[in-house]
């Protein structure tokens, strides 16, 4: 089973998330919401979900701060970096600090597809 | 023999002239050379030519005569002034003056410059003290009037002439001085023939024999009213004679040497001006900085001109801002004030000069010497402010670029700003709005029908947000339009504000969003402005405040404007960001703004509707306890609100402030 935590300010967007994920099926679950970025830590230690799915933009902790906090205790973690706002900068920041996926928030239908592709290569 | 007049034959004077030529070689030393125009050096070279010629007539007419007086006086044909003073020092000769045309000569007694030369000007003085060191007569050329005289100096030592200048300088007995107009030293020949008719008179002390009358042939007179005690009559004749003929011969090649010395003054002063000139567009070329270029500049001006007080003043006359000075004014300065075209300046005066770049006067440069300034000097000076005015025009140049770089860089991390935020602001909604479609899309016959209904369901608000957002973009790409394309028209209030009201809850869906209308009520104004107005109020009030709260419209009419606030539970405006927050762009630093969404534009939409359709805000904030945004209309066409366009804050602090008073 591949677990997703999903990590994003807007209810709307989390609930959209998990539709997607569960509705795509295949082996793929939610293991829990976090609305910012102190939520997500905590849920990460006790749930050690396969991969996170992670908005930039959040009240408190940015997205990339999240991802730091959470490579250097497992560097080996599979995030996708979620955003509205991928411009290059934080794309070279997300690579520098070892996320391996970013996703562009309109292509939301794509990401039981990168979850897969994550899953598998780890 | 009292004291009385003697004649002397001209033929003395020839004899003096034969032996003074013959010692200063054969007539070669009467040479004159002119630099001024071509017909003067014309007349100057007739009457040269003519003096010469007469002076040699005249030698070898009183050869004859002269050798008499040469065998009377046989170990007196070598005397000088200075010898007659060494060998008699206290024979207090305290003036010998020959009058008349020719040159009237002064013996002045003692090492001091003579009195009568302090007030003459630096050219005489420094000539007399020349002659003294270099023990040679020099002429100098000076002015008076309109007229130029020439003035020959002779120097007299107590001693035989020492061997170098510090003993010259101890064993300066005086000088000899004479002088005549320019005119009648170099008269054409009628007037050299008039020249040797002088009258001479010499005066001295009583204490010597009595001295000599005697009429010469020729008539040329000689008045002695007393002669020094060791002295006889045709030693000093003999002698003055012998300084009036060396004083002529000497006049002009001191001439010559005068004007060599005036040239090389000149071409030191032109060299001054050069090196001061170059020195300071060197250090204004070093730095586009007016910190940096103006101490360096004002320091060689005043190191080079030794000036006591030099200043710089920019702006109009009257209110010039001083940007630098050095220095102290001098409390006392001379009453006379300097022309600002004069082109020397005395010590200690106040000298203004203007910084002009083409007509435009920048400011003024003054200063006040310690010395006094010559031609050259001033001068340079303007060249100087020339430099000044062109260096602080270019720092002004520099200044303004600088500035519009500042001001674009800060634009430019505005605009990042604005992109990031924007774009989050269309692409959450738009997300939603795709990954809705593709769920609703690819799994519709997997969802249950309580799945669909959330989904379509949760669109709405986020198709609302992405409408206002794109209303507020193109009212703020068209904002400077807006107040040309407001429509006015009597609207009905009251429907209106229910009918936004509708579609405006989808935004402030987590609120209570209640309307209060409670009679008809029209305004003046622009329905799609009432709309930007008061959907960008809701929808700010929806973002900042709670879940569960209350956002209440009120709609009301009053005596002479209607009203339309927006109050809600919120956290209320900080008073940092009560200044700013109808500025483009601006969203505030607080927890709360940074929590929520937002462009940063829709309140400066609002403002700038405001203003177009004639209304007023009135804004009532207090820290937690929420905020009213009143919005008051003309309620009818030629009704016009006061302070039409501006805000109006009424905050609880500024409340008990007053109550406390």
């Amino acid at each position: 089973m591949i677990t997703a935590l999903i990590v994003d300010d807007e209810s709307d967007i989390r609930m959209l998330i998990r539709m997607i994920v569960e509705t795509a099926n295949n082996g793929l679950a939610v293991s829990g919401e976090a609305a910012d970025g102190d939520e997500a830590l905590q849920m990460w230690r006790s749930d050690h979900p396969v991969v996170v799915i992670l908005d930039n933009r959040m009240p408190g902790l940015t997205g990339l701060e999240v991802a730091e906090q959470m490579l250097a205790e497992e560097p080996d973690q599979s995030i996708i970096l979620f955003s509205a706002y991928l411009d290059t900068e934080t794309i070279n920041h997300a690579s520098r600090i070892g996320i391996k996926r970013c996703l562009d928030k309109t292509r939301i239908d794509q990401l039981p597809g990168e979850m897969w592709a994550l899953a598998k290569s780890a | 023999m009292g004291a009385g007049e003697v004649g002397l034959n001209r033929a003395a004077v020839g004899l003096l002239l034969a032996g003074a030529v013959a010692a200063g070689g054969a007539g070669s030393a009467i040479v004159v050379q002119h630099r001024a125009d071509a017909q003067r050096s014309h007349n100057l070279h007739t009457a040269q030519a003519a003096l010469t010629q007469s002076l040699h007539t005249r030698i070898g007419r009183a050869a004859a005569r002269a050798e008499q007086y040469a065998n009377e006086l046989p170990q007196l044909a070598a005397t000088r002034p200075a010898d007659m003073l060494a060998a008699a020092p206290h024979t207090d000769v305290t003036s010998l003056t020959i009058t008349g045309p020719m040159l009237p000569l002064r013996v002045v007694a003692g090492a001091r410059l003579p009195a009568a030369l302090t007030g003459t000007g630096r050219y005489l003085q420094d000539a007399a003290l020349v002659a003294r060191d270099s023990a040679a007569p020099i002429a100098v050329v000076t002015r008076s009037g309109s007229s130029q005289y020439v003035v020959v100096l002779w120097p007299l030592y107590r001693t035989a002439v020492p061997a170098d200048t510090q003993m010259r300088r101890s064993a300066s007995a005086g000088w000899v001085v004479g002088s005549a107009s320019i005119a009648d030293f170099l008269a054409p020949v009628a007037t050299a023939e008039h020249a040797f008719g002088a009258t001479i008179a010499v005066r001295v002390t009583p204490a010597g024999p009595a001295a000599i009358a005697t009429t010469l042939r020729g008539g040329l007179n000689v008045r002695v009213t007393s002669v020094p005690a060791p002295s006889r009559l045709g030693v000093l004749l003999l002698a003055l004679l012998t300084v009036l003929a060396c004083g002529g011969i000497l006049g002009f090649t001191a001439l010559i040497r005068r004007r060599d010395l005036d040239m090389a003054r000149r071409q030191r002063a032109l060299d001054e001006q050069v090196t001061l000139v170059t020195e300071i567009s060197v250090t204004i070329q070093e730095s586009l900085d007016v910190g940096v270029v103006l101490p360096a500049v004002l320091a060689q001006i005043s190191q080079r001109l030794e000036l006591l007080w030099i200043r710089i003043v920019v702006g109009p006359n009257d209110a010039g801002v001083e940007l630098l000075a050095i220095g102290r004014r001098h409390s006392r300065l001379p009453a006379q004030r300097w022309s600002p075209d004069a082109t020397t300046a005395s010590a200690g005066q106040l000298v203004r000069l203007p910084l002009r770049r083409a007509t435009r006067t920048l400011g003024h440069l003054e200063l006040a010497p310690s010395a006094a300034l010559d031609e050259y000097q001033v001068a340079s000076l303007r060249q100087c402010t020339d430099l000044l005015a062109g260096a602080l025009h270019n720092a002004e140049l520099y200044e303004r670029e600088h500035e519009s770089v500042r001001r674009l860089r800060d634009l430019d991390a505005l605009k990042d700003d604005f992109l990031g935020t924007v774009s989050h602001e269309l692409r959450t909604p738009l997300s939603v709005l795709t990954g809705s479609v593709s769920l609703l899309t690819d799994a519709w016959e997997r969802l249950p029908d309580e799945s669909r209904r959330t989904t379509v369901a949760k669109m709405q608000p986020h198709v609302a947000s992405l409408a206002n957002l794109v209303n507020d973009l193109l009212d703020f790409i068209s904002d400077r339009r807006a107040a040309t394309t407001a429509s006015l028209s009597q609207v009905q209030l009251d429907r209106e504000i229910q009918q936004l009201a509708e579609l405006l809850r989808p935004l402030v869906h987590r609120q209570d969003l209640q309307v209060v209308a409670p009679e008809p009520v029209t305004a003046w104004t622009d329905v799609r402005g009432l709309e930007r107005i008061i959907g960008n109020l809701v929808s700010n009030a929806g973002k900042y405040s709670p879940e569960g709260t209350t956002i209440r419209v009120d709609v009301r009419q009053g005596p002479h404007d209607t009203t339309v606030s927006v109050c809600d539970e919120g956290p209320g405006i900080r008073p940092e960001d009560r200044e700013r927050i109808f500025e483009r762009f601006y969203r505030g630093d607080s927890q709360a703004a940074r929590s929520t969404r937002g462009s940063g534009i829709g309140l400066a939409v609002a403002m700038t509707w405001m203003q177009a359709v004639g209304a007023r805000l009135e804004v009532r904030t207090a820290l937690g306890r929420g905020t009213t945004m009143a919005v008051h209309f003309p309620s009818s066409q030629g009704a016009s609100v006061d302070g039409a366009g501006t805000v109006t804050w009424h905050t609880v602090e500024a409340a008990e402030e007053e109550l406390v008073r």
